[in-house]
């Protein structure tokens, strides 16, 4: 009865008129959470002409080789071990390949020292498909670019997926169909404590073309699932009160795909700490379409420091050779050069997004800014 | 007399496999007509145990088809085939995170064993020490736990800090058990416990009482209160057996031994982990059919790097093919990964069919036991703590329903921990934390 | 003419809808069966019998924590009850212990001994110290039992019976040599007894009227606190009755509306509608997730609080008309809860923590309104991946009319109502049109579907929807020869209908007896439903007056058994 007690203090029914002053007035407002939010990987036979990097226990054997570690020490080593457990610090394999390392003659472990440890030179895809949008503005002409696979645009730069595709926990299909890879275990394992990420569209009619505004907010709450495991719709959010992860951007609809008006930059959209400390996504592009069934799914893309795309990979600790990922990634940047090094810091990345209706309610919890 | 033990006997003789039950006989006379009590009113024991493996099966491969009753088995299953009218199958569970970080392989064991999370200082005992504190007192052996894959990882504790080690080599098993402190049960010296006859001594305080209640009574509730008696009999009874000296086990029967070669010592092939488990497996059966416990934890195989089981000829362990091997495009699944989970699939077969080879009258070890199967993650490659297979095994001494098919989408893996619990006449209500908490047993399967 | 008699105190079984009966179904409507004015063929009616109740594990619970306090752990499985009469509070009446219970019982029994005389809590739960902790006290056994057997027992322990516990905790010290564990067997062995398990009404002559008989002091004290507050009576009323207070209307009437006023009272309430609104179904309610992944088990064990709450409010708290539970906007809600009813709702407590349940009203003319659209009717009542027009009208008709509708006959093929993937018949009212065209079948479906169908927007887990399979769907009806176009007016229908009213006092009198009504106390009934209509339905002031009329403690002439002498029947 106490859960009676409480609710009897106060009967009040709730309030919810208006929209969020700093919106314009909409005549209709759709409010969404995201469900999935996965690196687009558009794997095709063939599309690492080098090969698939081979397993990490193998690679780790080659690393060690490569520090100077002979055939036999290397293979007595291994005797008995599970190869792929880099951070077995009380095995002599595990504390060999993390301590493979060395700055001024002393061992150090490669994981805190990246860039001290041998690039192990991994594959990076070569092949013609890839995911994204032409984000440099150079189209075909572009010499990293992709050709998207199903709408065929020409130039579409895609480097964190050149980087990480030839890892087999990062393949995925033509058609834009995610393997259960290790995007797939980063975002649902840190999606059910992380605050969840809210999308709402607003416009005169949405039903119709015409301008809208994509407002990307944080909730206070993370997403609850169905029994079916899947995000839960038609659940209510609060929106964070720290205004830095919210985000207003003009876009347009038009045969119900929705897309910005001009490049946007999306900054400081809070994440969680292990898979993506923050969103960052400079001269960022957008398909979104609204489908039938209620929900919202397309893609995201943009410039992210190459660094924050690590962390994807952070989580998802197998299958990964995480020095490997480091020096192809660091490769691959192809934006935002160090004015210092010259070093791209930036990546050029795709993202599928999949969102869910939801309510927003906006902090002060009286005045609602989206209505599924 | 038992022979001396070495690995080498030992080994022989059960990796004979034929006709190691002799010892003591069996002693039918003792059963009831209907073979399932003492001839005195006993009642026979019920055995619980856990049988569990690592990296679970992939989903879309193991659920069977059809519901209920008679379900066909889908492919990584097939080998449990010969005994699925007596396994009950859930699928569809999931163990609830929460906001609690996730340990790869831990995460989804303490789920559904303990149905929750270890916390800092929060007790998490598993649900096999529940049991065993509620069943298992009265046996030499509180509980017994083995690991088939050399290590001696157990998934058995009664808190976060204190686990109950597995013994990982069936010689050290052997002589535990038939070694030189087994007493046979015929001629074990007997002392009546204090404890029991106080119980005995307050229970005559209601009957005293019985004269002064009868009387005012219409017909119906004088039979209704008669029935109370009667039961009340039965306790006491109960209480009477237990303070004497105990009678000769029914079945019991200690294995046989003859000197044969030592086979290797353990490796990492998946082949020495059948080997002993299948020793295990059969010193088992003669532990409980001896009564020397009456919970018995058998864990085949760890999931994460600490259980590396190889397949001769390639190179990467079961695990990193769990996570590495790229999914065959027109099966569908991991082609070396399956190949592991029907290894596994067919050992746990062999387990749940030498517990129902071990006869107690017209009934089977697995007739009197409820094996309760569990991994540690629903689909290995990602950790997903959704789609756990947990399975129900055995009879239970006729108190579940066996060979049934139950779909639980989305519910809680401590459902079945709980029903468990109830089956095995553990006094609790609701069990596990946070959103795995659960007060609903699966009632469709009790009988 | 209804084609369904009212019923009044007895049941009346629909005609069974099979073969040379079901054409009675069809082509002969019912009359409405009249019932013999009992008071008239009978001066003096008999009352009911004098009963005897195994507790309830609530009850059981409750007189726990009301004897030892809330920090007692009761773990333990208590049997299933099986609903009788609409009601699973009288099938205690005629239950008793089997071996399995005997031992869950004896479990639970030391358990909970254990627990009392724990070093935590002897020393307020025992009202003395023993001169030695590993030696037999009989004085102060003596004391304990005295003092804890009377609510135990429900009455004042005899010399006799404080003598056989304090002898029996004696032996036990003397084999354990400790004094506390002496004392907690023979507590548990109290726990166990038939005294404590069974709550024996005990009928004396009525010494206003000789040849009547009505329950000696105690047994009313029990009756009125297992009807008021669903636990043993506490010191207040055993002072009463040990006062002769009970003999009196105003001692009672003081005592009950005592009872009335204290919190308890809403656990009661809340008990009561469980039980009559069948919530222990939720225990085996089986939802397809592919159709319905919203139903999660969350969703189940919220929907039953939140029809819960929403009674409480409106019944208690409120005071309001019982015939609002089928109208009113109001509610209770979680988040959870929101999303299936596709509403916002905002928690308000801190992030991690579970769901808080909200009030929630919803705007005029919103087809949530009543109770009949909450989750905890819509889903309980459908199959587990398609709604049931036929399962939510029988059971609107059995819950909340105390109509009994036959279950389907055998051999009949319900293929083009299952199917909801025909596309001859989109819609569930096309495919039981379909189905009705058997008149072995009409009959019933007439008395349940209309009523069922007017539901059909609220779709197997309770969501709402417009549409089935593309095609609009239509909740037009009529009940009693009333018209209804949607489930509002449906609400609207049933709140006049006093059916649902006479309903309620049935299973409110049956649920305070704990059994059905005999013949002989129809009047009261029907004089019950005249008062409860002059209280504008107000449910407390229903309970008020089962509790305070003489018919609640009469009862029949105890029947003289030729029972076992005291020393033969040991």
């Amino acid at each position: 009865m106490s859960a009676f007690d409480r609710v009897n203090a106060f009967f009040v029914t709730l309030c919810i008129l208006g929209t969020a002053s700093a919106l314009p007035a909409a005549a209709e407002t759709r409010g969404f959470v995201v469900s999935l939010f996965a690196p687009a990987s558009a794997s095709t036979e063939g599309d690492c002409s080098q090969g698939i990097n081979i397993p990490l226990g193998q690679q780790y054997a080659l690393d060690l080789l490569a520090a100077g570690y002979t055939k036999e020490a290397v293979d007595k080593l291994a005797e008995g071990q599970d190869t792929t457990m880099f951070g077995g610090f009380n095995s002599s394999w595990g504390r060999a390949v993390v301590f493979r390392t060395k700055i001024n003659g002393k061992p150090v472990s490669a994981w805190i020292n990246p860039a001290a440890a041998l690039d192990p030179n991994l594959h990076m895809v070569d092949g013609k498909y890839g995911f994204g949008f032409n984000l440099d503005g150079n189209g075909a002409a572009s010499p990293t670019g992709f050709e998207d696979p199903l709408t065929h645009e020409k130039g579409v730069n895609n480097q964190m997926f050149r980087a990480m595709g030839c890892f087999t926990v990062f393949r995925g299909d033509e058609k834009g169909i995610l393997t259960p890879g290790a995007h797939h275990q980063a975002w649902t394992i840190v999606q059910n404590g992380m605050p969840a990420w809210l999308i709402s569209i607003s416009g005169d009619d949405l039903s119709k073309d015409g301008d809208v505004t994509v407002t990307f907010d944080v909730a206070v709450e993370h997403v609850e699932r169905d029994a079916q495991s899947q995000v839960l719709r038609d659940m209510t959010f609060r929106i964070n009160a720290d205004r830095r992860s919210h985000h207003e951007f003009a876009a347009e609809l038009k045969g119900g795909v929705i897309s910005l008006k001009k490049p946007e930059d999306l900054l400081a959209v809070w994440g969680e700490e292990m898979f993506m400390p923050t969103l960052e996504l400079r001269s960022m592009r957008m398909r979104l379409e609204l489908r039938p069934d209620g929900a919202l799914h397309g893609m995201m893309g943009g410039y992210m420091p190459w660094k924050d795309a690590m962390s994807t990979g952070l989580q998802a600790n197998m299958g990964i050779h995480w020095i490997g990922l480091y020096y192809n990634l660091r490769k691959a940047a192809d934006a935002n050069p160090d004015p210092k090094t010259g070093e791209n810091r930036d990546i050029s990345t795709a993202y599928f997004i999949d969102a869910v209706p939801a309510f927003a309610v906006a902090p002060d919890k009286s005045k609602k800014v989206a209505r599924r | 007399m038992l022979a001396p033990h070495s690995r080498r006997n030992v080994l022989r003789g059960m990796l004979g496999g034929t006709a190691v039950t002799v010892g003591l006989p069996f002693l039918d006379c003792f059963l009831n007509s209907n073979g399932t009590a003492l001839a005195d009113g006993r009642d026979l024991p019920v055995y619980f145990g856990t049988w569990s493996q690592g990296l679970g099966f992939t989903p879309g491969y193991w659920e069977p088809k059809g519901i209920g009753a008679n379900y066909e088995n889908n492919l990584f299953l097939k080998p449990l085939d010969p005994i699925k009218h007596k396994v009950t199958i859930f699928s569809g569970l999931r163990a609830f995170m929460d906001s609690n970080p996730l340990n790869p392989h831990g995460s989804g064991p303490a789920a559904c064993l303990s149905g929750g999370h270890p916390k800092a200082g929060v007790s998490m005992p598993t649900v096999d020490t529940i049991i065993a504190d509620s069943v298992g007192t009265t046996t030499r052996f509180r509980s017994l736990e083995v690991s088939c894959d050399g290590s001696d990882g157990s998934q058995s504790a009664r808190n976060a800090t204190s686990r109950n080690p597995s013994e990982p080599s069936p010689l050290a098993f052997y002589k535990r058990l038939f070694g030189p402190e087994f007493r046979d049960p015929n001629s074990a010296d007997f002392t009546p416990d204090p404890a029991v006859m106080a119980r005995q001594s307050v229970l005559s305080a209601i009957s005293e009482r019985r004269a002064a209640l009868n009387g005012r009574l219409g017909a119906s509730d004088q039979a209704r209160l008669d029935e109370y008696f009667t039961s009340l009999r039965g306790l006491e009874q109960q209480l009477t057996l237990r303070l004497e000296k105990p009678q000769p086990i029914v079945g019991c029967s200690v294995p046989h031994t003859e000197g044969e070669e030592d086979p290797a010592t353990h490796g990492t092939l998946i082949t020495d982990t059948q080997r002993d488990h299948r020793l295990f497996a059969r010193l088992v059966a003669h532990a409980m059919s001896c009564d020397q416990t009456r919970v018995v934890n058998m864990m085949f195989s760890g999931g994460g790097g600490g259980s590396p089981l190889r397949r001769q000829g390639l190179s990467m362990t079961y695990h990193v093919s769990t996570h590495e091997e790229a999914t065959d495009p027109v099966l569908g699944y991991q082609p070396q990964v399956a190949w592991f989970m029907t290894q596994i699939a067919a050992a746990m077969a062999e387990y749940f069919m030498t517990l129902d080879s071990f006869k107690i009258g017209d009934q089977t070890l697995l007739d009197r036991s409820l094996i309760m199967y569990s991994t540690d993650v629903g689909r290995a490659q990602i950790h997903s703590q959704e789609n756990m297979p947990m399975f129900l095994v055995g009879g239970a001494g006729g108190r579940v329903k066996t060979g049934l098919h139950v779909p639980a989408s989305g519910q809680t893996v401590a459902r079945v921990g709980l029903t468990a619990q109830h089956v095995m006449g553990v006094p609790v209500s609701t069990w596990g934390t946070e959103s795995n908490m659960t007060s609903k047993p699966f009632t469709e399967i009790l009988a | 003419m209804t084609l369904l008699s009212k019923v009044s105190g007895t049941r009346h079984r629909l005609r069974r809808c099979l073969s040379v009966a079901a054409i009675a179904c069809v082509l002969a409507p019912l009359p409405g069966i009249t019932i013999p004015d009992a008071s008239a063929a009978d001066a003096q009616p008999a009352a009911g019998p004098a009963m005897m109740h195994l507790l309830s594990a609530q009850q059981y619970r409750q007189i726990i924590d009301d004897t030892f306090g809330p920090d007692i752990e009761v773990n333990g499985r208590f049997t299933t009850e099986t609903r009788r009469a609409g009601l699973l509070a009288i099938s205690s009446g005629v239950t008793s212990v089997t071996m399995a219970e005997m031992e869950a019982f004896d479990n639970l029994a030391r358990s909970i001994a254990a627990q009392v005389t724990d070093r935590t809590r002897r020393d307020y739960l025992i009202p003395c110290k023993p001169a030695s902790e590993r030696a037999v006290d009989d004085a102060c056994a003596a004391k304990f039992f005295e003092a804890t057997g009377r609510f135990l027992f429900r009455r004042p322990l005899t010399t006799d019976e404080v003598k056989i516990q304090v002898e029996a905790a004696a032996r036990a010290t003397e084999k354990v040599k400790n004094f506390y564990e002496g004392l907690s067997l023979s507590l548990a062995s109290m726990l166990a007894s038939p005294e404590f398990l069974f709550r024996q009404e005990i009928p004396v002559s009525d010494p206003a009227q000789p040849g009547q008989y009505v329950l000696d002091s105690y047994s009313k004290a029990s009756r009125l606190s297992f009807f008021l507050w669903n636990s043993q009576p506490d010191a207040e009323l055993l002072r009463a009755a040990q006062a002769g207070d009970l003999n009196t209307p105003a001692g009672i009437a003081k005592q009950v509306d005592r009872m009335i006023a204290s919190r308890r009272f809403e656990g009661v309430v809340r008990n009561f509608f469980s039980d009559m609104l069948r919530f222990d179904d939720f225990g085996n309610l089986q939802k397809d997730a592919t159709v319905f992944p919203k139903f999660s088990l969350t969703v189940s064990s919220d929907a039953a609080e939140q029809t819960l709450l929403t009674l409480v409010d409106l019944l208690v708290t409120q005071h309001g008309d019982y015939r609002d539970i089928f109208t009113t906007r109001r509610t209770f809600l979680t988040t959870t809860l929101a999303a299936i009813y596709g509403v916002p709702l905002v928690k308000s407590t801190p992030r991690m923590e579970p769901p808080s349940w909200q009030p929630y009203e919803y705007e005029e003319g919103n087809p949530r309104a009543g109770i009949l659209s909450h989750i905890s009717f819509t889903a309980l009542h459908s199959h587990p991946a398609r709604t049931s027009a036929t399962i939510r009208g029988k059971a609107l008709r059995e819950v909340f009319l105390c109509q009994t509708v036959p279950n389907p006959p055998a051999n009949v093929n319900f293929t083009v109502v299952q199917n909801t993937d025909n596309p001859l018949y989109k819609t569930a009212r096309e495919r039981l049109t379909a189905h009705s065209t058997n008149p072995a079948c009409a009959g019933c479906h007439k008395i349940t579907d209309p009523i069922g169908l007017s539901l059909e927007k609220f779709d197997g887990s309770g969501s709402f929807r417009n549409d089935e399979n593309g095609a609009h769907i239509d909740t037009a009806g009529a009940f009693n020869g009333k018209p209804f176009s949607n489930p509002l007016e449906l609400g609207k229908v049933l709140h006049d209908d006093p059916g649902a009213t006479d309903c309620l006092v049935t299973r409110a009198v049956s649920y305070a007896l704990g059994r059905e009504i005999a013949d002989g106390e129809k009047p009261w009934h029907t004089a019950l439903n005249k008062s409860f209509a002059d209280d504008q339905y107000r449910l407390p002031e229903l309970f008020r007056r089962i509790a305070t009329s003489p018919e609640f403690f009469r009862t029949a002439e105890p029947q003289k058994l030729p029972v076992k002498t005291a020393a033969s029947s040991n």
